[in-house]
């Protein structure tokens, strides 16, 4: 039985309006899936009668090239369980459309989560993707996953401030998750960037970050030139929409400008929290942090930082209630000035993640700058703020958009970096990336390679390949309103039916962590539940919990769903 | 005085278009689902209060027709509005990449007419000649292939295997000459040009031969070009009068190359990583930025409009005929 | 073949020269095709002497065009040429296209069959006039000079030098254009039926023009026509071609008023008798034959009431009847009992009077 088959877009009822439109996006590069939505409607209608085939499975999955590959894999691996799968493809675009804003997952679709790093902390991936709460427009819960259970212990850690205390609740939290089984967790597939080795030297592989992202500014930290040329170039695929930090909440372009606006807490070569704006914090209780400024800091302006900068940023925060920085003022209720360096910052709730994902986002602002904003805005997010200042190591040169952001070091920081400067290009496309290195048109490149550009790159005596591993993950999402999938036996089978190691190997050329099957990867040891395995991978044992569950076949093989 | 309310005529014709095309567009956009607050943030990463004072900030939150009555508003004084992904106003964020794509399409569209108009000529006049023949299919092969395939070939060729050009990219972010011609002005634009607009080139200058050779071949059978040879001109003049009075096809044409030129070539522009309006309408169309997508669509099919506004008066000037008639 | 050439020569007193300014030798034009080709033009001697007139007459397709461009090698190139042609004593066959130029409307103009399309319609005819004289290297102050001069005489208001051929009207038209073909005071004037397509009046101005101009210039002209009454008014002499083969030619008073060659009676009597206006017109029944096929020995043969066997088995040649008139037909000797029973009703319907 031929599993694998792929919508025709225009097919279905519904689609005729629409194909217009749809034909001159397609022409555009738009790829909208009329066919994925009349899919989901469809099949959502249909409820199978008890004894009946399983109807096909409808997948979403991103067109990406390792996505394509996985369900090509997949759906021959599931073959023997006797399932079909109608796989619809779509921009990555159309997956936050549909499946986040919209809540219209077929039976399940695949997604690959980045390691962002405000999801080093366990938080992100437990309570964005699996609490009930999060079961909204708009949350990661698209697979419509339930527990009480789960959710008092993503609730409890959350507000577990005591970190061995948060630690086991974070491994108790995972089980539920292994045992309902509402996502296939693959694995965590490497950060793989390459650099000059002949020009440079000193590069910082971190956790979630390898040594290119902008995400851990640590990483550019120890990089020296060894040739003349001071400035490093860097060559990446996104380039930034704004200079102005209140502005965007998306990775990248919020982390490339902490490199200028440097957080009050930063991740170090082991991305465990360190202090980088500040000097210091204390934890004072649950709802109470004291902040220390770091003594001497100064703006990129010349201006020296203060407390009053401090207090400020807070206070701005909260007054316009940024929605990229709503993380903010939705943790810190206010911030009182109690010392020459120290503000003491009242929290609205108890929140585990604070200083990891609170004070290594927010960023020290210039609070001479900001205050004397021109009239006219109807928020200050929305001024261009062309000449960027902030107190971290870098400080703007040049944006020529699309082209290159530039970067001259700040000696006035901390930490001096050894380079003079760094100019980041956005190159949108793989090829040119790698040639740009090769032919040394650019010194690192900080995108994710995959393993063949990886081995061609080595080839070359002056280049260096770095694999660093990351948090990031790759995930099938079932979706629990669904039959099959709103069986356990039926997703307990899929995980047996799935090899996340042969997976990885074949998809990744093996350069990665394997799952356990919860969102924690193994390697983040402090966190992950060293006592929970994902069910092993055996066709046997799959089809043996499908017959347990009550599922048989037919005389063609294929599945029937449990008589009533 | 005909032509003025001929020209009255067409330029009401122009304005009504111009406007359903403001409409139509502004629909268009918010057909395709995804909300603008959604996509711009990634995959949910924002709380729904957060999401929503972006949206009442942005004016989503109004119904459709009242948002269509202020964008219209603006739009008479000129105002395209802000973008929402880049927090700026649209003219800002859209004049950096028209210059840009300016830069790379104004050769490629000048090129492609001028060697299409030439060689489309040449063939015509050498009518069932072996060279017309496979002139023809030469010039027929880039055409029929990708412009992306085209691209990669010249790169691989010309920037990895001879290193001759850069791999892409408008211009080097530093770049130090190393000696006198590369101290020229403009050396390092011109070097970054190159491959892209032979790509273009290769890729554009079919059609504009293909439709100059074709009006070229039924001019040739004019009772004119007899006479012209019965009065004595040169062979050069000769061709010159056919290419003359074969020439308004191609001006039809060009009007049409020239409005698309305006819109980029995306395509083009990611294989040669050229930052210009293509990319920015692919992606502000990927990012719901509806202000930036309505504006760069609604500039590219006014510079159709108006072109072929332009071309049907130039055609007045050029064939006196329809002048008169 | 058994053919002879003709001389065709006009005893004119001082007009009379040694050397013809149009000399046509066993001329033959054949159109390569995709199929078997088309014999245009068979074998066809003419002479014109210089500042003399001959006129072409004959159905179309029959070969006038294709004789009058070939004089002037204005034929497309799948057009191929056997024989001689000769202007001036010149060989123009063998002439490269510079020296042809040096020929074309410096010596020898040409007035085109469709006044329509033969200006340039996106040209002033200023610039044309002027671009004739660039071709020539005048210079445009005295192209301007002389086409002003030229307008005038060819009653035309000199300014409208400044418009475009599409704002004249088809007699001004071909006015303008016979005035651009005195640009350099030719000797020959090729006129290819240059009154096609006007309306009655307007064709007798350019008749009367033609002919003045004829007569103070010292202009030969070579005139195609298939009116014969036009051809009687402007040309001594006269050639009736058929099939792309002379079938009679010699002065037009003998030709016309005793015709010799049953088509040439028969062309005679489809058109009306200035002196007999109360006979009917006839047109000959049928059609000239398709010159992609294979003719009979004499084309008209199929066509001829008086046709006989021997008619389609031996080629007639052109054998002179009188002093410099010539028909290729074996009953030529009886051209005046043909020519009594022409005016038999019905002769011409079709049916053979054999």
């Amino acid at each position: 039985m031929s599993a694998m088959r792929v919508t025709d877009p225009a097919r279905g009822q519904g689609a005729m309006r629409r194909r217009a439109v749809l034909q001159f996006l397609a022409a555009l590069g738009v790829t909208v899936p009329a066919g994925m939505v009349d899919a989901v409607l469809g099949a959502a209608a249909a409820q199978p009668a008890p004894g009946s085939p399983v109807p096909r499975l409808g997948v979403f999955t991103p067109t990406w090239p390792d996505m394509v590959e996985l369900w090509r894999q997949l759906s021959r691996d599931w073959a023997p369980l006797g399932i079909e799968l109608d796989i619809q493809q779509g921009t990555l675009d159309t997956f936050v459309a549909q499946v986040v804003a919209e809540q219209k997952l077929p039976h399940m679709g695949s997604m690959s989560w980045g390691g962002a790093p405000d999801r080093l902390d366990p938080d992100y991936f437990i309570s964005e993707m699996f609490h009930s709460r999060r079961d909204i427009k708009g949350g990661l819960n698209f697979g419509h996953y339930h527990s009480a259970e789960f959710d008092r212990l993503a609730d409890a850690q959350r507000a577990e401030t005591d970190v061995p205390k948060r630690q086991q609740l974070v491994r108790e939290a995972q089980r539920p998750i292994v045992e309902d089984s509402p996502a296939l967790i693959l694995f965590h597939r490497d950060i793989i960037h390459a650099y000059n080795k002949a020009r440079f030297s000193g590069v910082t592989p971190i956790f979630g970050n390898g040594i290119g992202f902008p995400y851990m500014p640590m990483a550019y930290m120890g990089l020296t030139p060894l040739t003349p040329r001071k400035f490093i170039k860097i060559t990446t695929i996104y380039d930034i929409a704004s200079l102005n930090p209140f502005l965007t909440p998306e990775i990248y372009n919020s982390t490339t400008l902490r490199l200028m606006y440097a957080t009050f807490v930063t991740r170090d070569a082991k991305a465990d929290l360190m202090p980088w704006a500040l000097e210091s914090w204390s934890i004072v209780d649950p709802k109470t942090v004291d902040i220390v400024l770091r003594p001497g800091s100064k703006f990129h302006d010349g201006k020296p930082a203060t407390v009053d900068d401090v207090k400020f940023t807070f206070d701005f925060i909260n007054k316009w209630k940024f929605p990229a920085l709503s993380r903010v003022s939705d943790a810190v209720e206010s911030a009182e000035i109690t010392g020459d360096h120290t503000v003491r910052l009242k929290l609205r709730t108890v929140y585990a993640p604070f200083v990891a994902n609170v004070l290594g986002y927010a960023f020290l602002a210039p609070k001479h700058i900001w205050e004397n904003l021109p009239s006219g805005l109807a928020t200050p997010a929305d001024w261009p703020n062309d000449h960027p200042v902030g107190s971290g190591p870098w400080r703007y040169g040049e944006w020529k958009k699309g082209e290159f952001i530039q970067f001259a070091a700040n000696p006035d920081f901390f930490i001096k970096p050894k380079l003079e400067g760094m100019v980041v290009m956005p190159v949108p496309q793989m090829e040119s990336m790698v040639g740009m290195l090769e032919r040394g048109d650019s010194d690192m490149l900080a995108w994710n390679l995959d393993m063949t550009l990886g081995a061609r790159i080595s080839k070359s005596a002056d280049l260096e390949v770095v694999r660093t591993p990351t948090h990031g993950q790759h995930e099938v999402r079932l979706n629990l309103a669904m039959p099959p999938c709103d069986n356990k036996a039926f997703r307990i089978a899929l995980q047996h039916a799935t090899d996340r190691k042969k997976l990885l190997d074949i998809i990744f050329s093996g350069a990665g962590t394997v799952s356990q099957g919860a969102p924690i990867t193994p390697a983040l040891t402090q966190w992950a539940n060293p006592d929970i395995q994902a069910p092993a991978p055996s066709i046997d044992q799959a089809r043996a919990a499908l017959k347990d569950g009550g599922f048989s076949w037919n005389g063609e093989g294929r599945l029937l769903m449990p008589a009533a | 005085m005909a032509f003025w309310r001929y020209a009255g005529r067409r330029g009401l014709h122009t304005a009504v278009t111009l406007l359903l095309l403001v409409g139509f567009m502004f629909v268009l956009f918010r057909m395709i689902p995804g909300d603008p607050t959604t996509m711009m943030l990634g995959t949910g990463e924002l709380p729904a209060e957060a999401q929503q004072r972006l949206r009442v900030l942005w004016g989503l939150d109004r119904p459709l027709w009242q948002q269509f009555i202020a964008y219209a508003l603006n739009l008479l004084q000129g105002n395209l509005g802000m973008s929402f992904y880049f927090r700026r106003p649209v003219s800002e964020v859209i004049a950096p990449m028209l210059a840009n794509t300016v830069l790379l399409m104004a050769p490629v569209v000048i090129l492609a007419i001028v060697i299409g108009v030439a060689g489309g000529s040449w063939l015509g006049w050498r009518r069932g000649g072996r060279a017309e023949e496979i002139g023809a299919v030469l010039a027929l092969i880039p055409r029929a292939l990708p412009v992306f395939w085209t691209g990669i070939v010249l790169l691989a060729l010309f920037a990895y295997q001879f290193r001759w050009f850069p791999i892409g990219g408008i211009r080097e972010a530093f770049f130090f000459p190393e000696n006198w011609w590369q101290r020229l002005p403009f050396f390092d634009i011109t070097r970054h040009l190159v491959l892209p607009v032979a790509t273009g080139v290769l890729a554009s200058v079919a059609d504009p031969l293909m439709i100059q050779r074709t009006a070229l071949l039924e001019v040739r059978h004019e009772d004119f070009m007899v006479l012209a040879r019965a009065r004595g001109l040169s062979g050069r003049a000769q061709r010159r009068l056919a290419r003359r009075n074969a020439i308004l096809p191609v001006l039809t044409y060009s009007a049409i190359m020239v409005g698309f030129a305006f819109g980029g070539q995306v395509l083009l522009e990611v294989v040669f990583n050229w930052p210009g309006i293509g990319r920015l309408m692919v992606d502000s169309v990927t990012q719901r930025d509806y202000p930036v997508a309505q504006a760069a669509f609604l500039m590219m099919a006014a510079v159709v409009v108006f072109l072929n506004l332009l071309v049907d008066l130039a055609y007045g000037w050029l064939d006196p005929r329809i002048r008169g008639g | 073949m058994g053919r002879f050439t003709l001389q065709s020569r006009i005893d004119c007193g001082d007009r009379t020269t040694s050397v013809a300014l149009l000399e046509i030798r066993e001329l033959s034009i054949r159109y390569r095709t995709a199929g078997a080709g088309v014999q245009a033009i068979d074998g066809v001697s003419l002479e014109l002497e210089a500042g003399g007139s001959l006129g072409l007459v004959g159905e179309s397709g029959c070969g006038k065009s294709t004789l009058a461009l070939a004089t002037l090698r204005l034929l497309p190139p799948q057009a191929e040429l056997a024989g001689t042609i000769r202007f001036a004593g010149q060989d123009v066959g063998g002439m490269k296209e510079r020296q042809l130029r040096q020929i074309r409307w410096r010596r020898a103009a040409y007035v085109p069959q469709s006044a329509q399309n033969a200006l340039v319609p996106v040209h002033s005819l200023r610039a044309q006039f002027r671009a004739t004289a660039a071709a020539h290297r005048m210079r445009a102050t005295e192209a301007d000079r002389r086409a002003a001069a030229l307008m005038r005489r060819v009653e035309l208001d000199p300014a409208l030098l400044e418009r475009f051929p599409h704002e004249l009207s088809g007699g001004m038209r071909q006015r303008a254009i016979i005035a651009m073909a005195l640009l350099f005071e030719p000797e020959l004037l090729v006129a290819d039926e240059p009154t096609t397509g006007l309306d009655v009046i307007v064709q007798r101005q350019t008749v009367n023009l033609l002919r003045d101009l004829r007569a103070e210039r010292n202009l030969a002209l070579l005139f195609i026509s298939h009116d014969i009454g036009v051809v009687a008014e402007l040309c001594e002499r006269i050639a009736v071609l058929y099939a792309g083969r002379v079938m009679e030619t010699g002065a037009t008073a003998d030709v016309l008023g005793s015709p010799s060659h049953p088509y040439t009676i028969g062309l005679r009597r489809s058109f009306p008798d200035i002196r007999d206006p109360e006979r009917p017109a006839v047109s000959i029944a049928g059609h000239p034959p398709r010159l992609a096929e294979a003719l009979a020995a004499c084309p008209f043969a199929p066509r001829c009431p008086f046709a006989q066997p021997v008619c389609v088995a031996v080629q007639p040649p052109l054998v002179a009847i009188a002093e410099g008139h010539a028909a290729a037909c074996h009953f030529a000797g009886d051209a005046a009992a043909m020519r009594s029973a022409a005016n038999r009703p019905g002769l011409w319907d079709g049916a053979r009077a054999a």
